[in-house]
């Protein structure tokens, strides 16, 4: 029986086989017989040729290396970054800027102009120390046209820099300078030796300048996709439903409602199309490439990324003069750089070149905004930085809290008194640093080399904290490490009596400053303040001590446009005063010297970037009515 | 007569079943009905019985049971042997390809060899791993055993990994022979992950492999008590054809790291992926394995190379105790010496494969492929063919409804929906008529193995999109001495001015279309041709492109034209002619929207940068261009392609410091340039190195490939792999191969070229991976580069080779760059960014891109939007709504209905609030309804709240908003939850109230900006969004995920709540349903971690509170007075 059905099963093996060996061997026996014509309809590409294999290389063997040099560069009419620019007058001090004082009398704001660059980090009085030697060419409103100037050389390492266009004649041959203006034509611009300024309105204020005017992140329906810039300054939008234009027909037959009059603000759209000098060219764009359908199918996630690059590339380099000037000159100091320029990420992302120094850093990781983009993460240990002013006691009960908290690396202890180092420290297991610092305020902000970590919990002598705040704060601070994380807060406010900004450190329902008296915060704002601030805002600091809080909280605000975080303070009530003082100076009137300088700070910076925070980070279980005993932090919530 | 090209298919056809003894001892046939993974603690044959042991030949008395046993395996497989050695392949109709170099006999070779292999072909096995395998880090010799075929690896594995019983999952339909290989010595067996034919929601295409099958047969085999230990993963998956992807691949993994399981990966058929387009990645190639001492990769000739009589094998594997172990076996299935020398010289032998054996034996695949294809959709039987092997997977099922032949066949086609690996379970009867069955599958596979080994019968057979023809026969073309030519190459051109952008038009698809001429030969009135025809790269370059989605052949609907006249050398060309030439193309019209490749322009004496024929408004993609001669914008500058990127294969070297720190390897410089170089290495000893061409080497052919350095002699471009920094000088020309191969081997180049445009400057960004010098400074050199922090040159080194691999190390990456630039410039708004043209793979891994980047708080005035998602708890809802509408920041009210059997309450019934409320009405009731991106919503905020949340106060919910503000691109919520890693499980676990730390909120009430809606509904990733719908939990977690995912941000918890609503907080009554709720709740992190690829979720130790909350503080004064209760 078996016997039988397995030779059955191959009796239907052998004749489906020959079956199908039949049906197949059959077809292309027939197509051996037929030749057949070529698919309709298939693509016909280049051909694989039978004897590829056979075909000769572009280069014989040997041609590619053996080619003989000549050693005279290639050489053409116009000038380039390696031809026509001694760098090597840039060394050691990186690019510093002479500006021709102006010759005759100026307007106030080509007076303004030039005393921002002098207060600049560029800037230098002396013309042969300089390496980069600045002529502005401002309007010509004054009727002078500036004329030659004494060093010109040819105008090697000279920047002509024209903020408006000028009416001027050319009266010098510009030469081996190079030239920031607006709007320059490609066939006059030299790629990687000139500058393109943005086009400046008149009236363009000359720092701080208007935040972007960006409310939302993501657009709300119903708004109008596209405005097209029209003659004479005015706008025309073009709405979603007429998007549909058929590929031949005209886009422009509907004129529509949407026209505005030139002064009009722009209006309220997600694109807008900018035509350069041609207008009429913009609709012949639009009906190429009929523009609207391809934003249309822009994904959300793109229009988003747009918008917000371009309120980022706003804010960061176009919204003040003060930041085109800035701008153009750090993109000259790039070029002189060469290899520690920044990075192009430093450039393109929040907070933007100028205030991501390439000097501190050219990694991106060593600053702290950009963790997330490179997908690290900031370290795990901090530094204590003690400011030991006047009365001078050293604080060892400070020291040995904060050497009690595992994440602490060292600490620094700035001896800024007159008294004498004390002799002898307490016994940590920290490795401690005495800096004899030099009497100024501002010392407190130096970025000292000793200083090995990216976090620093910046301390006053006076301050009281214990181990499990200081612990607690810290890993708060590595969840946000471009902000300041702080215990005590103050505040700014509009003073409508006054007509200025005022200022309290009484404990109020939100804040907008940390004490820096005992403060985490990344170690390059030590930098950044030294290093980008004004000196006379630094100077002011140093007069006035209550101050420095004031600034450093003012410049934080301004890098991160956030406010900063407050996290719980046990000790509250007893202590609420050395801390609440704020600043180590004179413990006299603190109150009273600081509206000043939340007024002057403001002006300096040419707007208020201080926002204020109604939110205080506890640990998760913080006052919770369970046991102290399932409690990571229970220490805090001692009275 | 038929032949069967290889054994695999005689298995299936006698295969007993996955269990090697199953069955054996029963008594009838229905037993046979028995589940794949069979207890095997059953007893052996008690013989002569009945039944199917009739089956086993009544000779016994020699053989032990197990004896017969085997013995049966080679009775039922000799059937397919014999026909197969009946034709052997014949040499005419099969001309075999191979070399003669690999006859040898050393006295060495005839000792004992190492068991795992001599270390030569170890080494030469391991390096042609790395290579084909695309490691990303060269692979070792250690970790490589060789033996006697693919049969035995599979054989030792299983008796070194599982014990006797114990079994290895296999996704089913399988190569049915591993049955025996695991069985026969190590008494393993398989249990099947049964893929259905149908395509279900999990799936994308039939038959696909996912975890949620493995899950599922892992499950079943445990729940008969069968013990898993392994993995069985055939890629290219035989007899599918199936291949998987990367993403795939590491979901498999990580299940089985999940579960402890080995893996073994059989990528026998790795060479054998005719179609690119597959995309076809060994497991080897992946960045990280998740488990690599669990992960066993095999390989061996029989199948890639047709060599399974040669008997050769190989493990790769991490795990040292398994190698170990294996090699250990080899004392039984080493190979003999002989066979390992002729080994080594055939993996060695890189440029045959590469250039002769797999493109013949890939389109010869290709061609059997297409042919069996081609017949069966012409007689419409569905089938199944991806590109990888010899397989067709043929659905025959309806077939055999029609055919007379198949009537009986029929009778048991029902139960086909599972595929082979049900046999086993059908009655015997019914078995034959599979066996049958099969065999007509295996037949079209046999006649697909004849038209792979029967070329003439390829050539004849024209259909195929491209054909085959001699470049010697291309047509004529004589051009008179008179005929036009075009002007010099316009410098003031630009995309506005000399191109046509009208003829791009406006495409759904934002690409060009390129047309490229046909090929001709041009002579002129005298019939000396103009040129040569066409060069190798040439031909590589347009090949390049007409395989691309860019190419047309429609001379009509095309916007770039590419002439197929070869410029790449200006040398091979007569100027004048050549202008003629291309003037008088179809549509040169002043050489608008016409493409010129030239990568070596100019010529003595002064070499110009840019090619001299005259090209009028062409656009010119040259090698070597000068600031003089580039047209910004219009021209594109592109490598000098080097040969060396294909003839020499250099791995990818970490990158650190290495053995010099700057060398120059040029030949070709300039005495002053020499000079210069030598003063340096003078002054810094043993760190510079400066290579000249050697000037005593007997070989005249190979001195392109050494270089000298006094009489020490370097083989090159392997040097370049010892220098931290190479030296990339000008000579004649600016453009130089060099860099090519200074980047291939990740070193650094400084470029000493004043006025030299780098290849692709327009989007690469050679700042990250090159330094460039002025002419002027090069005393300086060393000291500049000394001055480069250590961290910023790995990251060059790495930077470099990632240029290389990206857009230099072909002539296809070469063309296809210079394609995605000029459609960049003419669709501006769907050009690649920054990032993708710049960062490595390894960054774009690593990173976040968080889609709301910018520091940005939103203002208090737009307010919030709440949406309430609600079944039919009306009275619950108008609570919520009252309560929700006191909140002052309120701006719109949402009601999502999700009952479609009832229709809302009228509008006289709803409460009245002070804002506007809208009801929208759903298709079905789904979970994701909650999140999806209504036009209602106009405000950035969003808040989720279901409809039985009527304990939140408005001081919290308004607290709530405003840290969202402060906050937007996160999660902000109430209640938090924490995921944990649980040793003992080896997993993640959910885990609710009291802890210390948060990682989620639940969206029970949570405020999050609306963009994440917009994400949830149409970007999440895999099958999760309908998984959640189909479960009807965790949508809160998927959320969660999602958003840690795109921003890597934490959520934030607000207020001290800890918990919504009873059924959870009486959970201590019912603490059953609690325990089920979480351990759902588990599995649903389980899952999303496995579909993520990885765990976003971010953990933190804080909430926020309002500033003053439990302050000593008058209560009265504060802003949030009422938050507090839990």
């Amino acid at each position: 029986m078996q016997s039988w059905r397995r030779r059955k099963s191959l009796w239907l093996i052998l004749s489906a086989s020959w079956l199908l060996l039949v049906l197949l061997g059959g077809f292309s026996l027939l197509r051996l017989a037929l030749p057949s014509r070529p698919r309709p309809g298939a693509p016909q590409g280049w051909p694989r040729w039978l004897d590829a294999e056979l075909l000769q290389s572009f280069s014989q063997a040997g041609e590619l290396p053996e080619d003989a040099a000549s050693p005279q560069a290639p050489h053409g009419g116009s000038c380039n970054w390696g031809a026509c620019f001694d760098t090597s007058k840039c060394r050691g001090d990186g690019l510093k800027v002479f500006v021709y004082p102006a010759s005759g009398p100026i307007s106030e704001t080509h007076h303004r102009i030039l005393a921002s660059i002098e207060g600049s980090r560029f800037h230098t009085f002396s013309p042969a120390g300089a390496c980069l030697l600045l002529l502005l060419s401002l309007d010509a409103q004054t009727g002078e046209c500036s004329s030659m100037p004494l060093q010109w050389n040819r105008g090697r390492n000279h920047l002509v820099l024209r903020l408006h266009p000028a009416p001027c004649p050319k009266t010098f041959q510009l030469g081996q300078a190079m030239v920031a203006e607006a709007s320059p034509t490609v066939d006059s611009f030299r790629p990687g030796f000139d500058v393109a300024l943005p086009f400046l309105p008149e009236a363009h204020p000359l720092r701080g300048g208007a935040p972007g005017q960006l409310q939302q992140h993501s657009p709300q329906p119903g708004i109008t996709l596209l405005a097209l810039e029209e003659e004479r300054g005015g706008w025309r939008t073009a709405d979603t439903g007429s998007s549909a234009c058929p590929w031949d027909a005209r886009c422009e037959q509907d004129p529509g409602p949407g026209q505005t009059q030139r002064g009009e603000t722009l209006p309220n759209a997600t694109f807008c199309l900018i035509s350069g000098h041609r207008p009429e060219a913009a609709s012949r764009f639009l009906q190429a490439l009929q523009v609207l359908a391809a934003l249309q199918e822009m994904s959300p996630a793109r229009v988003l990324a747009l918008r917000q690059q371009t309120q980022f590339l706003w804010d960061a380099y176009f919204s003040s003069v003060e930041k085109v000037i800035h701008t153009t000159l750090e993109v000259i100091q790039d070029r002189i750089f060469g290899t520690s320029a920044h990075p192009s990420l430093l450039w393109n992302s929040p907070p933007g070149a100028l205030l991501a120094l390439s000097t501190f850093s050219t990694s991106p990781q060593d600053f702290p905004f950009y963790h997330l983009q490179q997908g690290s993460r900031p370290e795990g240990r901090f530094s204590a930085l003690i400011w030991v002013g006047p009365p001078g006691q050293p604080p060892l009960k400070l020291i040995q809290a904060v050497a009690g908290s595992q994440h602490c690396a060292q600490i620094l202890v700035l001896w800024s008194n007159e008294r004498p180092l004390p002799s002898s420290w307490p016994e940590t297991a920290m490795p401690l640093t005495v800096i004899d610092g030099h009497r100024k305020v501002s010392d407190r902000f130096f970025p000292y080399s000793t200083i090995r970590t990216d976090a620093i919990l910046s301390l006053d002598a006076r301050s009281s904290l214990s181990t499990s705040e200081v612990d607690f704060a810290f890993v708060v601070w590595q969840s946000f490490p471009e902000r300041m994380v702080g215990f005590l807060t103050s505040s700014h406010f509009w003073d409508e009596a006054h007509g200025g900004w005022g200022y309290t450190a009484e404990r109020t329902n939100e804040f907008s400053m940390v004490l820096t008296t005992a403060a985490f915060y990344h170690r390059y704002y030590h930098t950044l303040f030294t290093h980008s601030l004004p000196k006379a805002l630094r100077t002011l600091a140093d007069e006035a001590p209550t101050c420095v809080d004031v600034l450093m909280n003012f410049l934080v605000a301004a890098v991160t446009k956030l406010p900063p975080i407050k996290v719980p303070y046990g000790k509250q009530r007893q202590e609420a005063a050395p801390l609440a003082s704020g600043g180590p100076g004179p413990r006299s009137k603190p109150q009273a010297a600081a509206p000043d300088c939340v007024n002057q700070i403001a002006a300096a910076f040419g707007h208020m970037p201080l926002l204020s925070s109604r939110l205080r980070l506890d640990p998760v279980l913080f006052k919770d009515p369970v046991s102290v005993q399932r409690k990571k932090y229970r220490s805090l919530e001692k009275p | 007569m038929f032949t069967l090209p290889q054994k695999d298919f005689s298995a299936p056809t006698t295969c007993l079943g996955p269990a090697c003894m199953q069955d054996l001892g029963s008594s009838h046939g229905d037993d046979l009905e028995g589940e794949c993974s069979r207890k095997l603690d059953q007893k052996l044959p008690e013989l002569p019985g009945v039944g199917d042991s009739a089956m086993f030949s009544p000779d016994t008395s020699y053989l032990s049971s197990r004896g017969r046993m085997i013995k049966w395996f080679w009775d039922s497989a000799e059937e397919g042997y014999r026909t197969y050695h009946m034709d052997e392949y014949d040499e005419n109709k099969n001309p075999s390809l191979s070399q003669s170099d690999m006859q040898r006999v050393e006295p060495s070779l005839l000792q004992y060899a190492d068991w795992r292999g001599h270390l030569f072909l170890r080494e030469e096995v391991a390096k042609f791993l790395s290579f084909y395998c695309k490691s990303p880090a060269p692979l070792r010799p250690e970790n490589v055993v060789v033996l006697n075929g693919g049969a035995s690896l599979f054989s030792a594995l299983a008796t070194v990994l599982c014990e006797a019983g114990e079994a290895f999952l296999i996704p089913t339909p399988y190569y049915g022979a591993i049955t025996q290989h695991v069985c026969l010595y190590g008494n393993v067996r398989l249990a099947c992950v049964y893929l259905d034919s149908e395509v279900t929601g999990l799936d994308t295409r039939p038959f696909q492999l996912t975890v949620e099958k493995l899950e599922m047969a892992l499950r079943e085999a445990h729940s008969e008590g069968v013990k898993v230990k392994g993995l069985i993963l055939i890629n290219p998956q035989n007899p599918l054809g199936d291949i998987y992807s990367p993403e795939e691949l590491q979901e498999y993994l990580v299940f089985a790291k999940r579960h402890k399981l080995h893996v073994i990966v059989d990528e026998v058929y790795m060479l054998s992926v005719f179609e690119e387009s597959v995309g076809y990645c060994s497991v080897l190639s992946l960045e990280r394995l998740p488990d690599p001492q669990r992960t066993h990769v095999m390989w061996a000739t029989s199948k890639d190379f047709g060599m399974s009589g040669l008997r050769f094998g190989t493990l790769y594997t991490e795990n040292q105790d398994v190698a170990t172990a294996v090699a250990s076996l080899c004392r039984y299935h080493g190979l003999s010496g002989l066979v390992q020398y002729q080994m080594a010289q055939l993996l060695r032998d890189r440029d045959w494969i590469n250039q002769v054996y797999l493109p013949e034996n890939h389109a010869r695949l290709k061609a059997a492929h297409t042919y069996v294809s081609e017949e069966l959709r012409a007689l419409g039987i569905p089938f199944l063919s991806r590109g990888a092997g010899f397989f067709i997977w043929v659905d025959l099922r309806k077939e055999c409804e029609k055919e007379a032949v198949c009537v009986i066949m029929c009778a048991s086609v029902k139960y086909n929906i599972r595929g082979p690996a049900l046999i086993p379970r059908m009655k015997t009867k019914h078995r034959i008529y599979y066996i049958t069955l099969f065999s007509i599958v295996l037949l079209g596979l046999i006649a697909t193995g004849m038209f792979q080994f029967w070329p003439h019968s390829i050539e004849s057979s024209n259909d195929w999109n491209v054909e085959k023809r001699s470049v010697r026969d291309v047509p004529v073309v004589r051009l008179p001495a008179d005929s036009p030519i075009p002007e010099r190459g316009d410098l003031s051109c630009r995309m506005h001015t000399c191109f046509d952008v009208y003829r791009c038009g406006f495409n759904p698809k934002n690409k060009i279309k390129v047309y490229i001429y046909a090929l001709k030969k041009y002579v002129d009135d005298f019939g000396v041709p103009v040129s040569n025809t066409i060069s190798r790269e040439y031909n590589e370059l347009l090949t390049a492109i007409s395989d691309s989605d860019y190419y047309t052949d429609d001379i009509n609907r095309a916007c770039l034209f590419v002439p197929s006249i070869d410029v790449l050398n200006q040398n091979t060309l007569r100027i004048k002619e050549t202008a003629q030439a291309l003037a008088q193309l179809s549509r040169w019209d002043r050489g608008t929207n016409h493409l010129l490749f030239n990568m070596l322009p100019g010529g003595p004496p002064d070499y110009n940068t840019a090619l001299d024929v005259p090209r009028d408004r062409a656009l010119l993609a040259g090698g070597g261009f000068s600031t003089w001669t580039y047209r910004q914008g219009y021209d594109v500058s592109i490598p000098v392609y080097s040969p060396l990127s294909a003839e020499v294969d250099l791995p990818e070297k970490g990158p650190g410091p290495r053995r010099y720190f700057l060398i120059s390897s040029q030949v070709g410089l300039h005495p002053e340039y020499r000079e210069d170089l030598e003063a340096l290495q003078v002054k810094h000893g043993e760190s510079v190195l400066v290579l000249d061409k050697c000037t005593n080497l007997s070989e005249g052919g190979l001195s392109i490939r050494k270089r000298c350095h006094k009489h020490q002699v370097f083989d090159y471009p392997q040097v370049l792999q010892e220098a931290t920094f190479c030296v990339v000088l000008r000579g004649a020309r600016l453009g130089q191969a060099i860099l090519s191969d200074v980047l291939q081997a990740g070193c650094v180049p400084v470029v000493i070229a004043d006025s030299y445009i780098l290849p692709f400057s327009e989007v690469l960004d050679w700042k990250r991976a090159s330094v460039v010098v002025p002419e002027e400074k090069m005393s300086d050199v060393y000291s500049i580069l000394q001055s480069i922090p250590q961290r910023q040159i790995e990251e060059m080194q790495r930077q470099a080779r990632w240029f290389w691999e990206a857009y230099f190390q072909s002539i296809k990456a070469i063309a296809l760059a210079t394609l995605q630039i000029i459609n960049d410039r003419i669709y501006p708004y769907a050009a690649i960014s920054y990032e993708e043209w710049n960062d490595p793979p390894a960054v774009k891994w690593g990173s976040v891109s968080n889609p709301l980047f910018l520091p940005l708080i939103p203002p208090q005035s737009q307010g919030f939007t709440a949406i309430v998602l609600t079944y039919d708890r009306v009275e619950s809802l108008f609570r919520v709504i009252t309560e929700v509408s006191k909140v002052p920041s309120l701006s719109k009210l949402l009601v999502v209905w999700n009952n479609q059997n009832k229709n809302p309450p009228e509008d006289s019934l709803w409460p009245k609030i002070r804002v506007p409320l809208k009801v929208v009405r759903t298709a079905e009731n789904k979970l994701s309804n909650r999140f999806f991106p209504y036009d209602e919503i106009e405000t950035e905020a969003v808040l989720a709240i279901d409809d039985d949340i009527i304990m939140l106060t408005s001081d919290e919910l308004q607290f709530g908003y405003e840290v969202w503000r402060e906050f937007p691109d996160r999660l902000v919520g109430y209640p938090g939850r924490l995921h944990l890693w649980d040793h003992e499980m080896n997993k993640w676990k959910y885990e609710s109230e009291w802890t210390n730390e948060v990682s989620m909120v639940l969206t029970g009430a949570a405020f999050y900006h609306k963009y994440f809606n917009y994400l949830y509904t149409y970007k999440m990733p895999g099958d999760i969004k309908n998984w959640v719908d189909a479960h009807m939990n965790c949508e809160d977690i998927a959320m969660n995920f999602l958003v840690a995912n795109v921003t890597g941000k934490a959520v934030i918890k607000v207020t001290p709540r800890k918990k919504f609503k009873c059924p959870e907080c009486t959970a201590i009554d019912g603490l059953s349903l609690d325990q089920t709720h979480m351990v759902e709740r588990s599995e649903c992190i389980n899952k999303f971690a496995s579909v993520f690829g990885t765990m976003p979720l971010k953990v933190v130790e804080h909430r926020a509170d309002p500033v003053l909350y439990k302050d000593d503080f008058p209560e009265k004064l504060k802003s949030f007075p009422n938050i507090g209760s839990l």
